[in-house]
């Protein structure tokens, strides 16, 4: 059975293989993919954050099965994933921890970057786009933050969008852009949601892209290494 | 144009007690204390959340970053940058009457 079963797998393998030469580009960037020796455990991060940013959209699409995206219906959706649905308490729990820990292992990630020098030429365009992914971020978890209509999220976001208020002359408007209204309404419910459901993830998935891209087109940084360009 | 009054019982509001009211879009908060009737903005100077009145202390307390203020507004503690907003307000027999 199980041989008959590796007998097909190496069959579609081998027809996609020919259309696509996708084996060429397991070899080269996976199975024979050459790291840099001393690699430590901050190298990781980066890799960490992924797997956290991966874990976040996998849970956030669970829980956009439950979640009403309005003020009269969100709240008891939320109470409704927290105590009906089975498990919808785990998922809900491990997104709001998610959003907490990728921000640690961003900043972590960031730290590690900043210390051994790896935005250095030719990277910059790989920490500049770490850096929109960064603020991103952020602003996925305050537009997360909004959702569940509770007092807490109301308030936090009334002090929060009231931030820019003091700068002199635009300061009040931009208040009124952030939050579609003089205070926090109906609207910027919705449009927090679509922001942070669509919006933000589509941006970090095309800079999650590049990055990535740009990861392998550099090679990885080695310090120990001086005056080097590309080769890993 | 004549701007709309609101009026209210002055008995509603027995000495130590306060209320909350919404007058022309803002929310308002209505004190009664031993210098009498006096109304302001409930919204924090500070980032923009309500205070609340509490009657044992006679102070109006934010409870977002713990901003304080006195009966008559002015800030006693935390990081309001200015005191509440006064509103006026006119007392006339029974009735408390926004001007």
């Amino acid at each position: 059975m199980r041989d008959r079963l590796k007998k097909w797998f190496e069959a579609i393998y081998d027809w996609v293989d020919y259309r696509t030469g996708v084996k060429g580009l397991v070899r080269e960037q996976l199975t024979d993919y050459r790291i840099p020796p001393r690699l430590n455990k901050w190298y990781s991060l980066g890799g960490l954050s992924l797997f956290v940013f991966g874990l976040q959209l996998l849970t956030g699409v669970f829980l956009l099965v439950y979640y009403v995206p309005s003020t009269q219906e969100a709240f008891a959706s939320i109470q409704r994933i927290m105590l009906e649905i089975p498990y919808g308490w785990l998922i809900r729990t491990c997104h709001a921890a998610g959003a907490h820990l990728m921000v640690i292992v961003l900043m972590l990630h960031m730290v590690s970057v900043v210390f051994i020098g790896s935005y250095k030429k030719p990277r910059e365009i790989t920490w500049l786009t770490g850096c929109g992914l960064l603020f991103l971020t952020l602003g996925i978890c305050f537009t997360g933050y909004l959702l569940p209509w509770s007092q807490l999220s109301y308030w936090a976001t009334t002090v929060a969008t009231n931030i820019p208020k003091p700068i002199p002359i635009i300061g009040p408007e931009i208040v009124k852009l952030v939050r579609g209204g003089e205070k926090i309404n109906p609207d910027t419910l919705n449009r927090f949601f679509a922001l942070h459901v669509v919006v933000i993830p589509a941006m970090m998935l095309a800079l999650v892209g590049v990055h990535l891209f740009l990861i392998r087109v550099l090679g990885i940084s080695d310090p120990h290494k001086s005056n080097e360009k590309g080769e890993g | 144009m004549k701007v709309k009054e609101l009026e209210i019982p002055a008995t509603q509001i027995p000495l130590g007690g306060s209320m909350k009211l919404e007058y022309q879009g803002d929310p308002v908060i209505l004190i009664h204390t031993e210098d009498g009737f006096s109304a302001f903005n409930a919204t924090c100077t500070h980032l923009g959340c309500l205070v609340k009145w509490v009657p044992n202390e006679k102070i109006f307390f934010c409870p977002c970053h713990a901003g304080k203020y006195d009966r008559r507004g002015n800030v006693i503690a935390g990081p309001p940058p200015e005191p509440l907003h006064k509103i006026h307000i006119k007392v006339k027999e029974d009735s408390i009457i926004f001007v």
